[in-house]
Parts: structure tokens; sequence; C-alpha cells
């Protein structure tokens, strides 16, 4: 891999706990790994294992999960379902070939700035270890036909 | 005036879609009055030739099953699309990759170390592996092999596909308005899959069943214990995958007490169908707790042959490529 | 199909935040970018785009038609989200064609790089464009908001919030866990740095709380639980902590707390004054009316089988009170002055004080107060009844039962089979434990009250069980058990050998009888002991004690083997009987005896003795007196009773009502249970009695029984400080008097008494003397009262649950705990108040006045040991010390200060005003508080070692007095408040405001804010300034009577539903059912929260979320990955 490469991360986070920490970071000026992006959703219940394949799909190197610590979430229990599928997606990832490492789950609450400072950068760190993840392009024909699928059905 | 022209191919497959067409019973007569079987292979003599002489278009329709593996199965679907109007991918393994798509768990490499080597049953001490090209005795007379592709992609990942229909093999009832609707020039818009777009649980026979709040507490295969006949299968701990998977096949696994695999693959919605199916059954865990959550997923032996039985290739990873062509797993 | 605005025209609006975003992202490059993306239309940028004229920028070009999807890239959509929602809704569009890139906190305050910063910029842009180009419309739903308001905590803070609110005419709860509001401010006497005083300004605001019409003021509670009422709207539930006085009746005049025996720590005087156990923390407090404290049943009374209620008259004998200590002794024992003398006191076993010395001698004090009123009377029964009982045996049991038959209106008669009445009391007990005129009197009383007594009629002789059935309502039998274990060896029958029972009994009825000149006796129990003492008394010159196992195994109570041993009975152990020597010419004349040695533990637990093979010895004796246990041995009255019987020849009874196989007939005491104490017999008696008042009036004879009999209580006594005491041991007799029947020990004078009394640790804090039920007028004390849950439905909480002080044992280096005078802050706030312990004197242990005072500031605050921020009250409190200190006293005063921060208005001129009065500073983080002196002047000083920074030199100065600046910490329960009310907590532990700026009362949860210090250290009016915006706060909430629902709920799209169910049990908020008729699940959105878990997990993509659409996060996601 040419050296200049810099992972790409997608940051699932949910808005109560975990974006409300990384503005936190924000306001107190935490600097840190400019790699990831962060995706706001409500809770990380909401947190479609497919939203973790199409980000790697899409070129992320790693993806990071967010939510509220156990026992806090804003909806009760949304954050014991990401648990569980995450626990699932790990292991079909990892037979499928992927490092467990590039997919990451974080408790991290509204006042714990530091602490998405810290996991953005060991994220960064650590797919920058494992290097680019090369997933095997299927055919031109895929992309196109997706765009249709869509056509047909998510818009209608 | 001459009936429409069409063509049956069977690429990377087991033979069953075939069955299927025979399976229609009666019913194939219906069609053969209607249409002008013209190529296929399994049951009738016409070789690549003759389809090389037709002209493009020339074909009212092209019934193509089995995913795409070697070259002579990419070059069969190119000229097949060329010739005809309507490209249909027949079945799971043109539409998803079907079974044979789990093969893109491991590279060309592995696969052949494995099947002409390290398998049991082999003995191969020279380690002979097939050649594309093999020089014949003295004379030197070249044997070619077709070659065989690193991975196992779908129909569409190989060529223009209209319509797909689903299943292992397709429903009797799916392909009889498939081609109805083709001979009555009543198609749905391209690209569409030509069965219901609802999920298997709206014709399950158990569906009544199910109750409301399902939690699950441990995961059986059918193996495990003594399945209640009438019972939602899914109630009774069993991986039944009916609520991620198109319907239209009248759930007859369901009906002889096994649990529904996918064959028919996922609705419009839904991009990837393993992580759909993989989210419904992990949300209904019933733990809060992580230990107890990984003990209970640990009782689902074979994830990926479970949730991708039938569509890895289709999957939005497609697959991973390997830095050493070793076996995975 | 939804409707849309026709094809995206989309504009983008990069904001420069100033310098924020500027500084770091290449604006204008991004902009260039922004240009080229799919649909977007226009790009423009602008310093602060959240201004009127950055929000105008847009609405013009919506308004134009250039535009009809905005993406706004700027700060954080917590932030202003809301803003250009609006202003894209003023533009004529839906507000929802709307995205926000947050490239402040997100990018440019979080890179380091500006180059990187500008691509994070772009991909972010380029996914919010990409999203809002497949945005929907969406309305907003409104919900009603309830219009009461719950006020948690009833500090300073909590008061003004409450107040606010009620003067705006709303309904307010105020809930307060303390029996007072007021909070740390009541307990201040002045207040920096205006010096007026706390009370002056602050119980006029207490009263107006009382008397407001619209303030429901819940003191004494605590919130329960909080749970969402609906979607906007929580259901509290509060407990009203049971005070035991009722608040509406109670006015406050504190008679009750005069008479109160029980004193205890002051909390609200931080333990430097005391308080009853009905008590009312401070007279002006709100509401104005008392509390008890009370822990439950003392464990002296809970091991007491009738649970005597000990803790309440040793109290009050404590006090002088004898008169009632009696009433409350009557309260559960009608036999006194007997238990006095002869009960086992269980009660003392289990005296915590034995933890720290010796326990109480309980049963010496009960026996004081029945000495000291001889002719006390029993209570008279309160009712009358017809049913007459028979009761046979007039032992403890028969008698206990026959007096609380009787409390209870019935008539019992006794049927004794000996000429005196009182059963083991009266013949196995010699008169010098207890004297019969003691027995006689009690008895008397009993009959005094209605009870009859037949002696001389044997139960199956006399009289026959038919009769008694016949004749009266139920009958109880009683008769103990009285025959002799024999000892099973030769020569027993011979003259002069007797039985310990038959011999005291004798000796009992008959008077001293001459035994011989050398007694024998074999036995280790308490009639042993009786018999052998006995014996002395009657005219032996040598008595032993002959025992198989050694002194450690004796069942005796071992203060009588003390006495025994005193008067002279000399002891043998490890030796048991084999043959009595002797003729029927001679009668006795020795016993052989064979050595024992201690073998394997027996069932007992005790170790069993093994005799020694051919150890054999011979003592010679005139008498032989055997005392080695009691059988009941009714097997053959029974059966001619017709009353089963157990195999150990003892009746058959229900463990629960005592009935046995004949009904109405019930059995107690030694006769079921074989010989026991006199205080199980009672239990006993009176268990029977409440069976058979239940029997006769058809009642269940066995609910709620289970609190009968002795048990152990569960709670822990710090007993740490106690000064150990040993028992005061109570006067006796002089040795010379023991052989006579007098009685040994004469009991406890009232000075002795008083002083015994007072041992007590006052194990339960109220001693349930009830005293104060007596004097209270409005008769508002209520023992029974319990804690109640109250649930209330409210629209906005207010929590102002205030601080908690640093405690500074943590911090050894102050001397805290250690040193006498050193005191933390708040306690000499309460030594300096003028209604405090020692008046607004300032004053050390000794009572004198102190000639120096050192303040340490910062104790526990900007302490990385402890906390590491300021708790920026301490510098100003510290100032007001020393000005306190110089206004009262002569002392010269040091302030030991880091860093003196007096930042408030007014603040920097107290501290000059401070320093012309004299108060030094010495600028330095202390070393130590020591005791040590290195020179004659620090002598009987206390030391503060400090490097003074400013003159660089580390200094000793001695002190009299130390002062703690104590920082403040979040209450210890916050953690567990913070998770009722699901909002979050800082690293510290202070609760977390929505936004430190713009959001400093709001929390993450809509509908609760915070007030006070429980949001972080804040002097007083900067708390009641942030109660006020909490105030206007949920005022603007519950005024506008509705809420706006951010519009992301879920819905289920039903021609694609196949009614799976997935959704159905995901759901925490039950939004989601299942419709038969549709065989489709549906969404409530009424209930739906918008989590979008259900989204998440619909196998067949039927399921979606407004705002979050599959779709929307796809294109997101294929945005931040497109570019960069």
């Amino acid at each position: 891999m040419s050296n200049d490469w810099e992972p790409k991360i997608v940051a699932f986070f949910c808005t109560w706990c975990t974006y409300t920490a990384a503005d936190l970071a924000g306001i107190s000026r935490m600097t840190y790994a400019p790699n990831g992006r962060i995706v706001r959703v409500m809770c990380s219940g909401r947190i479609d294992p497919q939203f973790v394949l199409k980000a790697f799909a899409d070129g992320a190197d790693g993806v990071l999960i967010g939510g509220c610590h156990p026992g806090d979430c804003h909806y009760q229990a949304g954050n014991y379902k990401a648990l569980r599928r995450y626990t699932l997606l790990k292991r079909v990832l990892t037979e499928m070939g992927i490092e467990p490492e590039r997919l990451r789950l974080e408790w991290i609450s509204a006042s714990e700035g530091d602490r998405v400072q810290k996991v953005m950068n060991e994220m960064a760190e650590q797919v920058r270890r494992l290097g680019p993840l090369h997933l095997e392009k299927a055919s031109r024909r895929a992309q196109v036909k997706e765009k249709e699928r869509e056509a047909v059905g998510v818009r209608s | 005036m001459s009936k429409p022209k069409v063509a049956f191919y069977w690429c990377a497959s087991c033979g069953g879609c075939e069955e299927a067409i025979v399976d229609l019973a009666e019913d194939v007569l219906k069609v053969v009055e209607a249409v002008d079987i013209v190529f296929w292979p399994v049951a009738l003599d016409f070789k690549r030739a003759d389809v090389e002489a037709m002209r493009d278009g020339e074909l009212a329709a092209c019934f193509v099953n089995g995913a795409i593996r070697t070259s002579e199965q990419e070059e069969m679907a190119e000229l097949l699309r060329k010739r005809s109007q309507l490209l249909i991918a027949f079945g799971s393994c043109s539409h998803l990759g079907g079974v044979p798509g789990l093969a893109n768990l491991w590279d060309r490499q592995a696969i052949f170390d494995y099947v002409y080597k390290e398998a049991p049953s082999v003995t191969n001490p020279e380690g002979v592996v097939p050649q594309e090209q093999t020089k014949l005795g003295s004379n030197g007379y070249a044997l070619t092999l077709p070659s065989f592709r690193d991975s196992v992609r779908t129909l569409d990942q190989t060529v223009e596909v209209d319509y797909y229909l689903p299943g292992c093999p397709p429903p009797v009832k799916l392909i009889v308005n498939a081609v109805m609707a083709i001979l009555e020039n009543k198609l749905p818009p391209k690209g569409t899959v030509l069965a219901p777009d609802k999920a298997l649980c709206e014709e399950c026979p158990r569906k009544p069943t199910k109750p409301d709040k399902l939690a699950l507490k441990e995961l059986k295969r059918p193996h495990q214990t003594h399945i209640d006949s009438e019972k939602c299968l899914l109630a009774q701990g069993l991986l039944c995958l009916g609520p991620a998977t198109r319907s239209g096949c009248s759930a007859p696994c369901v009906s002889a007490n096994m649990p529904c695999t996918g064959c028919l693959g996922p609705t419009s919605r839904v991009k990837d169908y393993g992580a759909k199916a993989l989210s419904a059954i992990a949300s209904l865990i019933d733990s809060e707790d992580g230990r107890e959550i990984a003990a209970i997923m640990e009782q689902i032996v074979d994830p990926v042959g479970t949730f991708y039985r039938y569509s890895l290739p289709a999957s939005l990873l497609h697959r991973r490529v390997r830095r050493s062509g070793g076996a995975q797993a | 199909m939804p409707e849309t605005n026709g094809a995206p025209k989309i504009g983008v609006y990069v904001c420069h935040c100033g310098v924020n975003i500027a500084a770091k992202v290449n604006v204008s490059e991004v902009v260039e970018f922004a240009q080229k993306l799919p649909f977007v239309t226009v790009a423009r940028e602008y310093k602060f785009m959240c201004s009127d004229p950055g929000q105008e920028l847009i609405q013009q070009d919506l308004r134009e038609g250039k535009v009809n999807r905005v993406v706004v890239a700027s700060c954080s959509p917590l932030m202003h989200e809301a803003t250009f929602r609006r202003a894209t809704a003023e533009g004529g569009q839906n507000p929802f064609f709307f995205q926000m890139a947050n490239i402040r906190e997100h990018v440019s305050w979080v890179t380091e790089d500006e180059r990187d910063a500008t691509e994070k910029a772009k991909a972010l842009i380029a996914a919010a464009v990409r999203r809002v180009a497949v945005h929907q419309p969406l309305e907003r739903k409104r919900v009603p908001v309830h219009p009461h308001v719950l006020v948690v905590g009833a500090g300073i803070a909590g008061i003004e919030a409450a107040l606010k609110i009620a003067d705006a005419g709303k309904k307010v709860y105020l809930v307060e866990r303390e029996p007072t509001i007021g909070g740390h401010m009541a307990k201040f006497d002045k207040t920096f740095p205006t010096l007026d005083c706390a009370a002056c300004i602050l119980t006029p605001k207490m009263t107006q709380v009382r008397a407001h019409p619209n303030i429901e003021l819940l003191t004494y509670s605590e919130v329960e639980s909080v749970e969402p009422y609906d979607l906007r709207n929580f259901k509290v539930r509060i407990r009203r902590k049971a005070r035991y006085v009722n608040e509406d009746t109670c006015t406050g005049c504190g008679l009750c707390a005069d008479v109160c025996p029980v004193t205890v720590p002051s909390e609200f005087d931080e333990g430097l004054g005391t308080r009853k156990a009905i008590y009312r923390p401070f007279p002006q407090a709100v509401p104005n009316v008392f509390t008890i404290s009370r822990r439950g049943t003392p464990p002296c009374q809970a091991a007491c089988s009738i649970h005597q209620n000990a803790q309440g008259y040793i109290t009050l004998i404590a006090q002088g009170k004898f008169k009632e200590a009696l009433e409350v002794i009557l309260r559960d024992n009608p036999l006194p002055s007997i238990c006095g003398r002869i009960c086992t006191h269980p009660c003392t076993l289990n005296c915590t004080r034995a933890t720290v010395d010796e326990p109480l001698n309980i049963p010496g004090l009960k026996r004081f107060v029945t000495d000291l009123f001889p002719d006390y009377k029993l209570p008279q029964p309160k009712a009358n009844r017809s049913e007459r009982i028979a009761i046979v045996g007039s032992g403890p049991a028969g008698l206990m039962c026959a007096y609380e038959l009787r409390q209870r209106g019935y008539w019992p008669t006794i049927y004794e089979a000996q000429p005196v009445p009182g059963g083991m009391l009266a013949l196995g007990i010699p008169a010098f434990r207890l004297p019969r005129d003691v027995i006689t009197k009690e008895i008397n009383r009993l009959k005094e009250i209605g009870i009859e007594i037949k002696t001389n009629t044997p139960l199956g002789k006399a009289i026959t069980l038919e009769q008694l059935r016949k004749h009266y309502a139920a009958v109880f039998i009683g008769i103990g058990a009285h025959v002799e274990r024999k000892l099973k060896i030769p020569g027993e029958d011979l003259p002069n050998v007797w039985g310990g029972i038959e011999f005291l009994r004798r000796v009992n009825l008959e008077g001293p009888f001459k035994l011989g000149e050398k007694v024998l006796v074999i036995g280790g129990g308490n009639s042993a002991i009786d018999a052998a003492r006995t014996a002395l008394r009657c005219g032996a010159k040598e008595v032993t004690i002959v025992y198989r196992r050694t002194r450690a195994e004796m069942p005796a109570d071992p203060k009588e083997i003390a006495a025994a041993e005193e008067e002279g009975v000399t002891m043998i152990f490890l030796a048991a009987p084999k043959t009595i020597l002797g003729s029927k010419e001679t009668g006795v004349t020795g016993l052989e005896c064979l050595r024992m040695k201690l073998g394997a533990p027996d069932a007992s637990g005790r170790p069993a003795p093994e005799p020694i093979p051919g150890s054999e010895f011979v003592l010679s004796c005139d008498a032989i007196i055997a005392t080695i246990g009691q059988v009941p041995d009714i097997a053959s009255l029974g059966e001619q009773l017709g009353i089963e019987t157990t195999k150990w020849g003892t009746f058959k009874v229900d463990g629960v009502t005592l009935e046995t196989n004949v009904p109405g007939v019930f059995a107690g005491g030694d006769c079921v249970t074989g010989p026991d104490v006199v205080v199980n017999a009672m239990y006993a008696g009176k268990k029977a009695a409440i069976s058979i008042d239940r029997y006769l009036n058809k009642l269940d004879m066995r609910a709620g029984r289970e609190l009968e009999g002795p048990y152990r209580t569960e709670y822990a006594i710090d007993t740490s400080g106690t000064p150990v005491q040993k028992q005061i041991p109570m006067p006796a007799i002089e040795l010379g008097r023991r052989r006579t029947f007098d009685e040994v020990h004469t009991g406890y004078t009232q000075e002795l008494a008083i002083a015994e009394a007072k041992r007590c640790l006052d194990c339960a804090i109220c001693c349930d003397c009830r005293l104060c039920s007596t004097v209270c007028e409005p008769k508002a004390i209520n023992y029974e009262m319990k804690d109640k849950i109250e649930e209330i439905v409210v629209g906005a909480i207010i929590l102002a649950t205030g601080f908690k002080t640093f405690d500074p044992r943590r911090a050894p280096y102050t001397g805290y705990g250690r040193y006498d005078n050193v005191l933390t802050a708040l306690e000499f706030e309460r030594m300096v108040n003028s209604a405090g312990p020692t008046g607004g004197k300032i004053l050390l242990k000794n009572g004198k006045e102190p000639k120096s005072i050192g303040i340490i500031h910062c104790v526990g605050s900007r302490d990385k040991r402890f906390n590491p921020y300021c708790s920026r009250v301490c510098c100003m409190y510290s100032l007001k010390f020393a000005h306190l200190v110089k206004e009262r006293t002569k002392a010269e005063v040091y302030n030991f200060y880091i860093d003196l921060r007096a930042f408030g208005k007014g603040y920097e001129e107290f501290y000059n005003r401070v320093l012309s009065e004299g108060a030094r500073l010495i600028r330095g983080n202390i070393g130590e508080v020591t005791d040590v002196a290195l020179s004659p002047e620090e002598e009987g000083k206390l030391i503060i070692r400090v490097e003074d920074t400013l003159a660089g030199v580390v200094r000793r100065i001695p002190v009299d007095m130390v002062i703690l600046a104590t920082g403040l910490e979040p209450q210890a329960d916050a953690e567990e408040v913070r998770r009722k009310f699901s909002i979050s907590c800082s690293k510290e532990g202070w609760f977390l405001e929505r936004h430190p700026k713009l959001a400093p009362v709001s929390t993450f949860t809509d509908g609760v804010f915070i007030a006070g210090t429980c949001q972080g250290p804040k002097d007083i009016p900067d708390a009641v300034a942030q109660a006020g915006a909490a105030a206007a706060e949920a005022l603007a909430l519950i005024d506008r009577g509705f809420v706006e629902l951010e519009p992301n709920t879920a819905f289920i799209q039903e021609e694609l539903c196949s009614g799976c169910k997935t959704c159905i049990p995901l759901c925490p908020f039950n939004a989601i059912s299942f419709t038969s008729e549709k065989g489709i699940a549906v969404i409530n959105e009424a209930l739906c929260k918008g989590c979008g878990t259900c989204v998440a997990a619909c196998p067949s993509g039927a399921a979606q979320q407004h705002l979050f659409t599959d779709e929307q996060i796809y294109e997101e996601i294929e945005g931040v990955l497109s570019y960069v």
C-alpha cells in the first residue's frame, strides 16, 4: 500500500450520548485523528448491520458504533439490541475474512468527550496497522442494478 | 406465424432448476404449445454453434440458471444476452449466487488444493491439478478447459439481467406466472424479481401460532429437538428465516417441519439478505448480558452458511480479496 | 409516493463561525467543491450563518426559487438545527428539507491539520447534500404538557424555583428528603459578601413556601421512581417516609421533645449539639412539625421471648423517670419483680453494649424499678367478657396465660396441684434468690384483677378434663416438668439421698432441715447450684458439687456459680458417680466416683465425658443431692386425659397455636418443651392466650404470628468512640449473712441504677416509651405509621438536589478527627450561629476562647488527590469566617490560600475590607496540622506547617483552632438520582447541562431541568439565579401547554408487512401491536419515541423511520465515503 494511504472510518453515533460526547470533545478542543466520519442516528438500536456492510462496501476500512452505557439508553434498551446485532455481525465478518478489529462498539456517555478522542485515535491507529480493506468489486452491473432496485424499491 | 423462441441454459448449478421445469408437469405442454424451445442443453441436442448462428435478439426470452464461475459460463452468458430480448436469471444461483456462491469464502487456489489434494477421499500422489491447456501424447494435441475464476458471481454481476425468478428451485407457480406474463406481455418494470414482495410469514401456515412477543433464550437445529408440527418454528427456537425471505413458494419446507433457509432471497427493500436476517434474529435474543448473548449466538454453528446460504456473492461485501491464496476457516 | 417539491435544487451554506471554522477549514475551497455536487444550485459562505443576515441569505434563495432544499455546514445540529429549520420554513419550504453538516464541533475544533479539516468538511457536506436530496416533507406532532411541576430538593434553589412557578399560578410539588426545607443555607449564620444573616433572608421564603396555595410540600419524602406517563409527561412515585407524627395535627408546640428521654447528636448542628429522638431540626423548620427517629425494635427487646421493651424503661430510668419506667415494664410483663430476679435475660445476651465492654444488667434495672414501688398494681382489663377459661398449673406459663386472657376480658381460673401457687417459682427456686413475699405479691396482684386460683386441685385426680371442658370455654394446661431424672446407680434409694427438686421443694414448703455435715451435690445446672447453696443454709459444713464435665461446660449461670463458691461451695470436676456407699442403718456414708475425660462433642455440642477405667475414688459424705434434671413424664396423665404425647413424654401441640389434639385444649411451658427457663414458659402462656382469644372469636389462629417470640434484629450501631465503662455490680449482703434465707442481692440504689441505665446505647433511637403521646394534646403521634407511596403526574421536573461537603477525614494531613479543635466549615458555621450549640460563641472544646485561628483553604478542592475543580465558595466564606472571628473575638486569624478568588460582585471589596480588619493571609498549600511542638510557644497548640510561597520560606504557625474550608462534592447518591431521571453526570458526578453556555439549566431529557449546586459548585446568588432560569424554562414549557415533537417516529408500510412480529417485542414503549384482521403490525405514533430499533430489525424492510429512512442513511454513508 502507498504510505500516503489514510484509513477511512465511518462512525455511527447515537444522538444522546456518543454524538453529544463528540460535540463535547469539540467544545473542549480535543483534537483527534481526522479519519472518522460521524453519521448520527437517534439510538444505537437504529443501526442496521446493513449500514456497517454498506460502509465497508463503499470504501470504509473501519466502522465504529457508539451508544449509551448499558442502563443509560435514552430509549431504555436500544443499546442492548445494538450489542446483540454487533456480536453476531462480528462473527460473520470474521468468517468472511474481515479482521474483527475493523468493527468496534463503544459505550460513550455524553460527558466522555475525552473518550471519543481516545477511541477515534485508537481506531485510526488500529486500522492503519491493518491496512486498506480490499473488497473485490462485484462488477459494474451490480451497481447499475442496485440503483434500479432502489428505483422500484426503497424510493416507492 | 412462428412461435416466440425460448432458450434454457445452466451454469454453475445442480440441475435442480431443470427439474423445476420438468415439474411444470402438464403445464409444460402449455409452454411448449406457446413457445418454441430452440436451446436447452440438458434436454435437446443443440450446440453453442446453433446459438452463435442466431441473430441478436432472435430469442424472445432466455432462462439462465446457475451461478457464474468459469470463463465458458461468462462467454455463454454474454452470447445469450446478445441473442435474447429478455434475459431471466432463473433460480437462486443465478439470482444471488446460490449454494455454489459459498465457495467465495475461499479462493481458487484453496479450492483446488482441497478438492484435488487435501480431501480425505483423494489419492493424488503426483498432485495432478486440472490445467487450462494440456498437451496430449507425442503429437502434442492440445486440450483446452475453461478457466476457473477466483470467485463465483451472480448472473447480473456478469451481464445485464431483465428479470429474476427466485428460488432453489423456483416454485412452479412463479415459473408459470412468469411465462404467462412474458407471453401476454404483462411484465413489471425491468429488474423486478418475479415473486411477491412480502416475506414468507405472510403465507406461512404456522403464522397464527407465532407469539406477539418472541424472545429467544436458545437457538436449536432441527435434529436437536422434537418439532411441534403446528407451532411457529422460530417460537420453538429453530432458526427459520421466513420473516426475511420473499414469499411465493407457499412455504413447503415449513409445512414439512423444516425451517425456511431463505432461497427466494430478500424483499425489494433489503440490500443485504444475510445482514438483515441476522439483525432480526439477533434483536430477538433474550439477554442484556454480553457474555450470555455471545453464548447464545454460539449455538448458530455456521453463521455465514446460515444467513448467506444462497446469497453470499450478492452480499454488499461480495467478497474479501485474499492476500495469500490460503484457505480461510 | 411522498409529495416532493420537484427536482431537488440544493443550496449549500458554509459558515465561518468567525474564525472558529474558517481558521481551520478552507471555506472558499469547500464552497467551490460543494458547487459541483449533484443537485446543488447555490453554494455560499458567510461569517455567521446563524445571524439574521445569515438566515436571510437562505430565505432569499428559497423565496426566489433558486433552491428548494437546504444544507448548512456550521456547528452541531444539537445547537442550531432548530434555527435553520425555522429559516427554511420561513423561506417557504417544509422545515425538513434541511440537513446540517457539523463542521465545527466535529471538524475545525478537533482537527490539527488544515488540509485534513478541509477534506473532512467536504465529506460531511457531500453526505448532507446526498441526504437532503432524498428528504421528505414532514409534519410536527403536538402533544399536551401536564401543567404541574415537580421540584426535587428544597434548599435555597429548590425553594426559589418552587416559589417562582407557584407565583405564576402553577401547581408545584416540592419534595425534600429531610424533615424540613432550607437545605445548607439554613445552617449558615451570615452570608458573604453582604453579611446579611442567612436566617433573616431564608426563613421568610420558607414560610412563603408553607403558606403558598400552589405549593404542595412533601418533606421527609424521596422520589422512588420516574416513568414516562405518555410521550411528554412524567409519572412520579414518591415515598413519604413515616415520621410517626401527623403533619396536619402537630402544632409544633415541642412538649413531646421536652419529655423525650432519648438524646442523640444533632445532624443539623453537625454533631456539635444534641437533639431528642422526637425532634425538629431547628425552631424555624418548615413544616413546623416534629419527627421521630426510629430504627426499629432494639436487639434486647427482639431477643426477649415476651418482647419486654428493655430500652424503653432503661432510658426512662436513666432520666430518673421511674414511675414511667414501671408503666413501660408492665406493658408486656405481669411478673416483673420475679423476672427482675431470676430471668435468664436473653436481652443482656444480645445487648449491643457487650461489643464495647459489658452488656447492661437489664433484669437488675427492672428489679430496681419494681422494688422502688413495692405496691404497684397491674393494669385493669380494658374489657370484660362472659367466657371463663380453665388454666391448669400456676407456674409462669399458667400465670402469664391467665393475665393475658384477663387483659382480654376473659375470666381465668387456675387449678394448682400444690398447696402453694407459683409452680417451680415457688417450689424449685430458693428464697435467697427469690423471696417468697415477692412471689406472693405478684400472685396477689393477679388475683386483684380478677384471676381465681384454686390450690391443692391436681388435674386427673381432683378434677377431670371433661369437667373443665364442660364448664369452661377453653382449657390451658401448663403443669410443668416436676419428675426428677434418676442417677440409675446402686444405693440411690438409701436414706438421705435426695433429688434436687425434691430437696428444694421440701425446704420451700416446710423450711430448712438438718441434712448432715458433709453434702455432695451431683450436677452442674442452676438447680444444682441452688441445692448446694440451700444445703449450706440448712447447716451443712461442707458442700461439694460433683460434675462430670469441667467448669466451662456447666450450664449454670456463671454469676450463680461464682456466688456459690463465694459462699464456700467447693467443686469437683470430671467426676461421675458410680456407686452410693452406705446402708439402711448408717444411711449414706460416701460416693464412689469415676474420673472422666472430655471426648468428642455430643448432641448438645458439649464434649461428652468418658470414664477413665480404674480411676475409681471415694468421697465420704452424710447426704447426696442428685440434681440432674427433670422430665415432664405426663405420658400416663396424657393417656388418661386423652391428649396425645410425644416420645419424650411431653404434650404434643401445634407449634404455632399450642392447641392439643383435643379441640379447645391448649398446652405450653415445660410440659411441652421439657425443662426450660421462666421467660419461655411465660411466652408459651402468652402465645396460648392469643390462640384461645382467636379460638373463641372464631378467628384464624395462625395468621400473622411470625414475629411472636425471640428473633435477632439486623442493624448495626456505630459504637466507635463509646468510652469503656463496665457493668455496675449489684450490691449484696455481706458473706456472714449468707447462711440465712435472706435475699443475697439487695438491688441497685437510685444512683447506681441511673448510672447503669445511662450505659444504654439507644440502639433504636426512639425507645418506644410513648411519653410523647401522653403529652401530645392534638394526639398527633402515631407509632403505627408506615411509609406511603404517592403517585403524581407532572409535565416538568426541576432537580435542585444540592451538594455534600468534602469529608476531611479523607485528608489526614488536616488532623481532622484526630485533634479536638479542628473544625469543618459547616461545623464552624453552626458554632458562630447565634441559634447554634454555643449560642454563637467561638469556643474551644475546653470552653475557652481561642487566641489564634487558622483557616485552611481548598480542603478537598483543586487537589488531584481529591477533586480537581475549584469549589468556588470557599475563598469567600473563609474571608467571612475571618471577619466573624475578628468581630467576636480578639483572636489572630490566618488564612492559608493557594489563590484568592474574589470574582463576584462586591467580593473583591469584601476581601479588602477583611484585610483591613487585620486578618492575615499566607499564600501556600499547607503541609500538615500537627500537635508536635518544637518550641515552648508551640506547646499545647496546633501547629500549621506551610510553605509561604510569597516569602519562599517554610513556616510553622501555632494556633488554637483550625477551620477547614471544605469543598463541595456531588451528593453521595447523585449517580442513582441521575439514573432515576435519566439524565447525565459529568465525570465528577455533577448533573450535566444540555449546553454549558446556551442551555445551562436544561438536560438532555426534555422537561427535566437542573438548578443550584447539583449542577456544580456555586454560591447563593448564582444558585438563586439558576433557580429562576430553571423555573422560567419549566414555565415556558407548561404554560404553552404542548410541545412539538421531532417527527422522527417509525412507521410500517402496510402493503409490505408480512406480520412476522419481529418488531413487537423490541419496542420498550409498547408502541407496536399486531392487528389480526390485517395480519400485520401497526405502530401507535402517540407512543413511539423514535429510536428506530424496530426499523433496524424489520427483516423485510417494511418498517421505516421518518428523518432516518434506510435510504437517507445509505445516502449519508455513500456521501461521507465518496470524497476525500
